[in-house]
C-alpha cells in the first residue's frame, strides 16, 4: 500500500532542496532560501533584538545549512525546524558571548549608552509588528509555562539555568517547558487542552 | 505508551535543550520508537509552524553575501530556462489541455513579474519581482484586479515548479496531471481554465506583454480542478486540490493512480483534511517504474476502500 504524507509538501520539497543542497546545487540554496528567510529572520530578531546582528545569523545559517546539508536528517524534524534550530545556535552563541563580555566602551563612555538605548529603542518601534509573533503565539499559556518556553527558546537558558533564575524545581520547569509546548501542540492542531 | 519522562525529553529535545549521552540516547529512540517520533513532531509543528507564517522584510539582497560565502559565483547559482518557443513541452501522455494549464502557469506567472518579457534568467528575474509587479500593477489596475487573486497561487505553484525544472530540458522534468471535476465536463462549468490556457497556447509568448485582459474568459472561482506534479526520482507526487466535493455520510475522498490506462487503479489512501475542498499534499508510490499517468479521487466508506474504486467519483485526470 503506498501512502499519503502526513507532512506538507511545502515540507517535503524544502527536504529535497536540501538534498539537493548536498549535493552543491546553489538553485536549491536559492529555492530554500527564498521561501523562509523572511520568517527565519524575524526570529532571529526577536532573539538577538538586534537587526544588522540578525542578518548575520541569517546568512551563517544559510551557509551553515548549505555545507552541513548531508547531515539533516527528516526523520527527526521538518527542515524548517532544522534551519531555526541551526539560526537558534548562533544567535544563542552570540548572546552568551555578549554575556559573558560586558560592553567596556559604553562603561568608559556612559553617554554613548544613552545614544545606543534610543537607537535601539527607534528600531524596536519599526520592528515591533514583526516581533509581536512572539507574542502571539505565547500568550495563550499559562505564565509560567509562557515564562519557560521564552527564557528557553529566546533567551538561551538551559533548563537547568531557567530553574536557577526562576527558584523552581528542575522538574518543575521540565514538566512546564513540555506543558507549554504540548499546549502549542493542541492549539496547531485544533485540539482542547 | 508515553511515560512523562519520555514527554519531557521530547519537550527538551525539540527545545535543543539534550546533550551528550542523553541526546544521543533519545536520538536513538527516534530512529527505534515511531510514537516517540510522532511526538517530537507534533511538539516541534506546535513551535515552529505559527513562525512560518510571520514574514518579515523580502531581503534577496543578503542571498549575495550567502553566495560569496560559500563561494558560489553568481552565475552558476542561476537557473537557466529555455524559452518555450524553443523548447516544448514533452506530449507523451501528457494531454494538451494539461500540459496548457502547465505552460500557462509558468508563463503567466513570467508575464506578470517580468512585465511581459520571458526572462531566460529565473532566479536573476525573481530577485527583481517585487519591483516589477509594482510597476505592472500601477500600469494596468484591470491586471491588478484579476491577478491579485492568483499572485499567491502562483507564487506557490512556482516554488513547486521550480525543482522539476532543469536548464538543459526546459520544462522536461515537469510533469503535469490537470484533474478534471468529471460532471463539470459534461455540463462545461469547467471551461474557463481550459479556455485561457488555449488562448495563451495559440498565441506567440513574444505577445504577452499586449494581452488585453478582458479578452480572458471569466472563471468560476468554485470550479472543481486539481493539478497533480509527479517527481520521478522521488516516487514522489504533490497535488493542489481545489473545491473538491465533500463526500457522503461516512464516506471519505480516497486516491487512486494508476500509469497504464488498461491495468487497475493502484490504491493510495484517504486523503487529509481539506479546507473547504482545498488543500496541498504529496503522495508516494513505492512500486518499481512508476510514472502515473492517471489520478483518480472517489468517494470511500471510512472503514476500507474496495480493492477497486467505488463508482462515487469526486474527480479524476486527465
Amino acid at each position: 500500500m503506498s501512502n499519503i504524507g502526513i507532512s506538507s509538501s511545502e515540507d517535503g520539497l524544502a527536504a529535497g532542496w536540501i538534498t539537493r543542497m548536498a549535493k552543491g546545487e546553489a538553485d536549491a540554496l536559492t529555492a530554500l532560501y527564498r521561501l523562509y528567510h523572511r520568517p527565519l529572520l524575524t526570529i532571529f530578531y526577536g532573539i538577538l533584538k538586534d537587526r544588522e546582528a540578525a542578518e548575520e545569523v541569517l546568512q551563517d545559517t544559510f551557509v551553515k545549512a548549505f555545507h552541513k546539508a548531508s547531515s539533516f536528517n527528516p526523520t527527526k524534524g521538518v527542515a524548517f525546524a532544522w534551519l531555526v534550530t541551526i539560526g537558534r545556535r548562533l544567535s544563542i552563541d552570540r548572546i552568551r558571548r555578549k554575556r559573558s563580555r560586558p560592553d567596556s566602551e559604553n562603561l568608559e563612555h556612559p553617554e554613548l549608552l544613552d545614544d545606543k538605548i534610543r537607537e535601539g529603542t527607534t528600531q524596536n518601534v519599526r520592528q515591533g509588528a514583526e516581533y509581536s509573533w512572539l507574542q502571539e503565539t505565547l500568550e495563550g499559556l499559562p505564565d509560567r509555562q509562557r515564562i519557560a518556553v521564552r527564557m528557553a527558546f529566546i533567551e538561551g537558558y538551559t533548563h537547568h539555568e531557567i530553574a536557577d533564575q526562576t527558584g523552581l524545581p528542575l522538574g518543575t520547569v521540565k514538566s512546564d517547558l513540555y506543558r507549554g509546548l504540548n499546549t502549542l501542540r493542541n492549539n496547531h492542531f485544533g485540539k482542547n487542552d | 505508551m508515553i511515560d512523562t519522562k519520555t514527554e519531557e525529553l521530547a519537550a527538551l529535545y525539540v527545545l535543543d535543550l539534550l546533550e551528550g549521552e542523553e541526546l544521543a540516547g533519545f536520538e536513538q529512540r527516534l530512529v527505534n520508537e515511531p510514537d516517540v517520533t510522532e511526538l517530537v513532531r507534533g511538539l516541534s509543528t506546535g513551535l515552529h509552524t505559527p513562525m512560518k507564517g510571520v514574514n518579515g522584510p523580502e531581503r534577496l539582497d543578503l542571498l549575495d553575501g550567502i553566495r560569496d560565502q560559500i563561494g558560489l559565483a553568481p552565475e552558476q547559482s542561476k537557473t537557466e530556462i529555455a524559452p518555450p518557443t524553443q523548447k516544448v513541452v514533452p506530449f507523451r501522455w501528457i494531454p494538451a489541455l494539461s500540459a496548457a494549464a502547465a505552460i500557462l502557469l509558468v508563463l503567466n506567472l513570467f508575464q506578470f513579474f517580468g512585465n511581459g518579457t520571458i526572462p531566460t534568467d529565473f532566479a536573476d528575474e525573481l530577485t527583481k519581482s517585487r519591483l516589477a509587479k509594482e510597476a505592472l500593477l500601477a500600469e494596468n489596475k484591470t491586471i491588478k484586479a484579476f491577478n491579485e487573486s492568483w499572485e499567491t497561487e502562483y507564487m506557490n505553484l512556482a516554488q513547486r515548479m521550480l525543482p522539476f525544472v532543469e536548464s538543459r530540458d526546459g520544462l522536461g522534468q515537469f510533469t503535469v496531471i490537470d484533474l478534471v471535476n468529471v460532471k463539470g465536463s459534461s455540463n462545461s462549468n469547467n471551461r474557463g481554465e481550459g479556455d485561457i490556457a488555449e488562448y495563451f497556447l495559440s498565441r506567440s509568448p513574444l505577445k504577452f506583454a499586449s494581452v488585453k485582459m478582458s479578452d480572458i474568459p471569466e472563471m468560476d472561482e468554485s470550479i472543481t480542478i486539481g493539478y497533480t506534479v509527479w517527481k520521478k526520482d522521488e516516487k514522489r507526487g504533490y497535488i493542489d486540490l481545489y473545491n473538491l466535493p465533500e463526500a457522503g455520510p461516512n464516506r471519505a475522498p480516497f486516491l487512486w493512480v494508476r500509469s497504464v490506462p488498461t491495468e487497475s487503479y493502484i490504491p493510495v489512501g484517504y486523503l487529509p483534511a481539506l479546507d473547504m475542498g482545498t488543500g496541498t499534499f504529496y503522495f508516494t508510490i513505492n512500486q518499481k517504474a512508476f510514472n502515473p499517468t492517471e489520478v483518480l479521487i472517489t468517494e470511500e466508506t471510512v472503514t476500507g476502500p474496495g480493492k477497486q474504486p467505488s463508482r462515487h467519483r469526486l474527480m479524476v485526470g486527465p
